[in-house]
């Protein structure tokens, strides 16, 4: 697992992105994701239980997060980045922020810092 | 009570929602889902417009989502049916193999069967074309009605909205075009309508193109002497015009010179699309006619359109009232109790080739069956090899639902690879089923790979793929223990029985496939060794029906002509045989005996007999000398006038009476010549002499030659255009041809018959070849117990044999029985074999015997030359 690229995977959708960023900073019930993806776009992305399920099959079967034994219980299972999930997250991220700068060159887009 | 313990009414149809999804991913996902909704719902508990906005949000999402969830699946499944595939190249690639040939046969014979009797007829409301038939108790194929008949119907039929005839009446054409002798058709007023076709080019035929043949009719004596009408204007075929006009707009207006130096004025071009009724109704050109009111002899055919509101039931319904209305028989005087019945137009067009289409569809899907057969019996082979990998799966928890969808999925996969291979194998195979179809099957430029093929395929791949599929996976069935358990055990009798079963139906399959290719290789050696009564090779046949009335003179100086080209032995001119030519004549009287004859009659010239090869049994041939004016009437009879006249005597010197007042003297007695049907016995003939009969309108030059008669084709064609400018250009071809196709058609369901036969018994010792060897596999150490307590080679081989032969016998048995039930099937394509033929049938037997049995040596021999201490090691 740990010499997979995760360039592998990449680019990721923006559904699938945002429930890897939602469990990046810790383990999370998929509640908890659907939630935190509403607030984090202000209610401009919002999954629904099926799509969210979907995703986690994915995420699943991938291996870029896994069951967290501590964090679920007898209701419901809660999910955590692995390693890889991490990466690929990061490298997402870096993806998206080449692009960012790639338009700040262009003048599409004015700099972050102004 | 919390609503853990009773779900809630939202609980509940989420939960149904959920059924949606595939088990698998309900059961991973389906209680955090059902949590997570819930966490969901509480947020917006009281606010009844989030309330439904989630509802509808979610209801949306799993709507779209189930379905990728279910091709997921199905993706896996397939991704794990390619990674055993892969494992296993050879068995994949022969189940592809073999499913390809099935399935592409069977879309290649569709296609044809589809495009020659089901595809519409291409014109408007095709399906309620129809024509009208007469049919005689005795004659099951329908009769060519007579003009006045037509007429006759054409007052009292309601339910068919328009009623128009054709008359075949071929013409030949001479000028501006290479001459040909044109298949023209002479049809009454609306005969376009009825069919909806108007002309692409010029116009169709109007009122005054009639006015011409109705004066005509009126002024003609109403008895035989009747003439037909010379046509005046003629509208073309799209065919026609493009191959003698070379598609050229401007012939409209154009005259063509007939013989005779007739004119006749083209007036319009019709379009491509009456090409497809080529085959009953449908001429090269037509002319306009009139039926003659008086005219009670059978020449046309008629065609109508239903009512709108008329179903055919109804239309028949008042056809049979009609039929029995009619003052007159509506196909001749002499013929009694005439039923009239609407059918299909389409039907009459392929009337003549549906028994053999269907046979070969017949055929074909019992190619498929043994195909299919095959496959499942090898999928069960492999299901056995796969025992370990199976029961470790069964231990680890996949479902008796998860097996099944699995080899489902497989199968499936295989049969969609192999429909995919058999479709591209239908569109190469098609073109060659074309061009080996004999050229009298109408509709065949219209054949092509189109999406009813296409339907088709994709239809059999997936019933196929189904149908095996489930077969396949029926060892998984049962309960999961139990299934374990077997799995476990090594030992799957039920599976192990099921696939002797399969193998016996596919022997017996195959073996029903080769007595039909038995007995259509006896009829063609049975039609080859007729006794044709003349011999045809080295004989060159020449129409010279152009000649018209200059007939008498110019025939005898062609044939002068032609004998004194060297190689040529004989040259004589009459109406047959194979011509089609001859009349039948009544009134034949003998003295001495009170019964009345009808004779079939030739007019024929000195020379003809012995051109044609045609064996004299007594008396003399005709001489040159007996043309001289002023001779009694001299006949030859053949074998069977003779023997009706004078069973006990002589023939020779005596003499026939036509109507009390002709005097005919016999000279000679030839053998029984076949006529244009060679199936079919002559009956009684008597020979003329051409000068001393009426001309019959058709004659034919035969001409033998000492060697091939191909080389002389040429150098008779220019004698005859040097006398005779109008002569066609096909109408001097060796006689063997026209022999030739006459036997084309049944030719071509040998072949194809052939084929599929080969391919049946090739699948069937495959099949047989399977079973034997996972006997054998199954029973080494049992084969090895038996040679150390003595048993010798020859034992095992016994054995072995003796597994294999059950199976075989059962096959033969079964394939027997089917033959025999379906032998109807056959009835109109076999010539003097019976379906029953036993000789046919146990040649069919000890061939397939043969072959499956040599496939059960492959793997006996090898159980014999094990090595006991080798064998039970295992």
């Amino acid at each position: 697992m740990a010499d997979r690229d995760p360039a592998d995977v990449l680019p990721l959708t923006p559904a699938l992105f945002h429930v890897l960023l939602s469990l990046a900073d810790g383990q999370k019930h998929g509640y908890a994701i659907l939630k935190e993806v509403e607030l984090r776009t202000s209610g401009a992305v919002r999954l629904s239980t099926g799509t969210l399920y979907g995703i986690i099959k994915r995420l699943l079967a991938d291996g870029l997060i896994r069951e967290s034994a501590t964090g679920s219980d007898e209701r419901r299972r809660a999910y955590r980045l692995t390693a890889f999930g991490r990466r690929v997250a990061l490298a997402e991220a870096e993806r998206l922020r080449d692009l960012v700068v790639a338009a700040q060159a262009k003048k599409l887009l004015n700099g972050l810092t102004g | 009570m919390t609503a853990v313990d009773r779900p809630s009414i939202a609980d509940r149809v989420y939960q149904w929602l959920l059924r949606l999804f595939p088990a698998e991913f309900r059961g991973d996902f389906g209680d955090d889902m059902r949590a997570d909704f819930d966490d969901q719902r509480r947020d917006v508990h009281g606010r009844s417009r989030a309330a439904v906005a989630l509802w509808l949000r979610t209801l949306g999402d799993l709507l779209r989502r189930a379905p990728r969830e279910h091709l997921d699946v199905l993706w896996r499944d397939a991704r794990h049916g390619v990674r055993v595939m892969r494992r296993h190249p050879v068995s994949t690639i022969t189940v592809i193999v073999s499913l390809a040939l099935g399935i592409g046969l069977n879309s290649a014979v569709f296609s044809v069967v589809n495009g020659v009797l089901w595809r519409d007829l291409p014109l408007p409301e095709s399906d309620r074309l129809v024509t009208l038939n007469a049919f005689t108790p005795a004659e099951s194929s329908p009769q060519l009605l007579s003009s006045s008949g037509f007429l006759e119907i054409t007052r009292r039929v309601t339910t068919v909205d328009r009623v128009a005839a054709g008359r075949f009446a071929p013409l030949t054409i001479v000028d501006p075009i290479e001459p040909e002798l044109v298949g023209c058709f002479a049809v009454s007023e609306g005969y376009f309508d009825v069919l909806r076709s108007v002309p692409t080019l010029g116009r169709g035929f109007t009122r005054a193109d009639y006015d011409v043949s109705i004066a005509h009719w009126a002024a003609q004596p109403p008895d035989k002497s009747r003439s037909n009408p010379v046509p005046h204007v003629m509208i073309l075929s799209h065919a026609l015009w493009q191959r003698q006009f070379r598609a050229d707009p401007r012939v409209i207006g154009r005259q063509v010179v007939l013989t005779g130096g007739d004119r006749v004025q083209i007036v319009g071009v019709m379009g491509p699309e009456l090409g497809a009724l080529a085959g009953a109704v449908f001429g090269q050109c037509w002319v306009p006619e009139a039926p003659d009111p008086v005219q009670t002899a059978g020449m046309m055919i008629a065609i109508g359109r239903l009512r709108t509101d008329t179903s055919l039931d109804q239309a028949n319904a008042e056809l049979a009232l009609v039929s029995r209305q009619l003052p007159i028989s509506p196909t001749s005087p002499s013929a009694d109790a005439i039923t009239l019945r609407a059918e299909p137009m389409v039907d009459r067009i392929t009337s003549r080739v549906r028994p053999q289409l269907m046979f070969l569809f017949g055929a074909v899907v019992c190619v498929l069956l043994v195909t299919c057969a095959n496959v499942v019996s090898m999928f069960l082979a492999h299901v056995a090899g796969r025992r370990d990998e199976l029961a470790t799966r069964v231990a680890l928890g996949a479902s008796r639902a998860t097996l099944v969808r699995q080899t489902l999925t497989e199968v499936m996969s295989i049969a969609a690879l192999g429909g995919a291979s058999g479709f591209v194998l239908a569109v190469l195979g098609v073109p060659v089923l074309v061009a080996m179809a004999p050229p009298n099957v109408p509709r065949l430029r219209q054949i092509d790979i189109d999406w009813a093929t296409f339907a088709f395929t994709s239809i059999v791949s997936v019933a196929v793929g189904l149908a095996c599929g489930l077969l396949a996976s029926m060892p998984a069935r049962g309960t999961p223990g139990r299934l374990f358990g077997a799995l476990r055990a090594g030992a799957e009798p039920n599976a192990a029985r099921f696939r002797r079963t399969l193998t016996v139906a596919e022997i017996g399959l195959a073996l029903m496939l080769v007595i039909a290719a038995a007995l259509m290789v006896r009829t063609v050696r049975a039609l080859n060794g007729i006794e044709l009564g003349f011999d045809p090779a080295h004989v060159v046949a020449a129409d010279l029906s152009t000649l018209g009335n200059r007939a008498q003179q110019q025939q005898i100086e062609i044939v002068e002509r032609v004998k004194a080209l060297p190689g040529v032995r004989a040259a004589g001119v009459g109406a047959g045989p194979l011509s089609g030519g001859g009349m039948a004549m009544g009134g034949v009287i003998v003295s001495g005996d009170s019964r009345r004859f009808t004779l079939g009659v030739d007019a024929v010239s000195p020379g003809y007999f012995e051109a044609l090869g045609a064996r004299l049994l007594a008396g003399r041939f005709f001489e040159p000398t007996d043309t001289r004016p002023g001779l009694p009437q001299m006949i030859m009879l053949n074998d069977t006038a003779a023997r009706t006249f004078w069973p006990q005597a002589s023939a020779v010197g005596r003499t026939i009476f036509i109507n009390k007042t002709e005097e005919l003297i016999v000279i000679g007695v030839v053998a029984d010549t076949r006529g244009s049907n060679l199936d079919e016995d002559a009956g009684p003939m008597m020979y003329q002499l051409s000068v001393q009969s009426r001309n019959f309108g058709v004659s034919t030059m035969l001409i033998r030659t000492d060697g091939d008669p191909a080389v002389l084709v040429s150098q008779i064609r220019a004698i005859i255009r040097s006398l005779n400018r109008e002569q066609p250009f096909s109408g001097v071809r060796p006689l063997q041809q026209r022999i030739d196709s006459f036997l084309a058609p049944r030719l071509f369901v040998l072949r194809l018959i052939g084929l599929f036969s080969v391919l049946g018994l090739m699948l069937a010792i495959v099949g047989v070849y399977g079973v034997v060897a996972e006997f054998v596999a199954q029973r080494v150490p049992e084969i090895g117990v038996r040679m150390a307590f003595g048993a010798t080679a020859a034992d095992v081989l016994r054995l072995i044999l003796g597994q294999g032969s059950r199976l075989v016998i059962a096959g033969v048995v079964l394939g027997v029985a089917g033959a025999a039930l379906l032998r109807g099937a056959m009835k109109t394509m076999v010539y003097n074999v019976d379906t029953l033929d036993p000789l046919t049938y146990a040649i069919a037997c000890v061939s397939l015997v043969a072959a499956t049995t040599a496939a059960c040596l492959i793997p006996a021999r090898r159980a014999s030359r094990l090595d006991p201490a080798v064998a039970l090691r295992e």
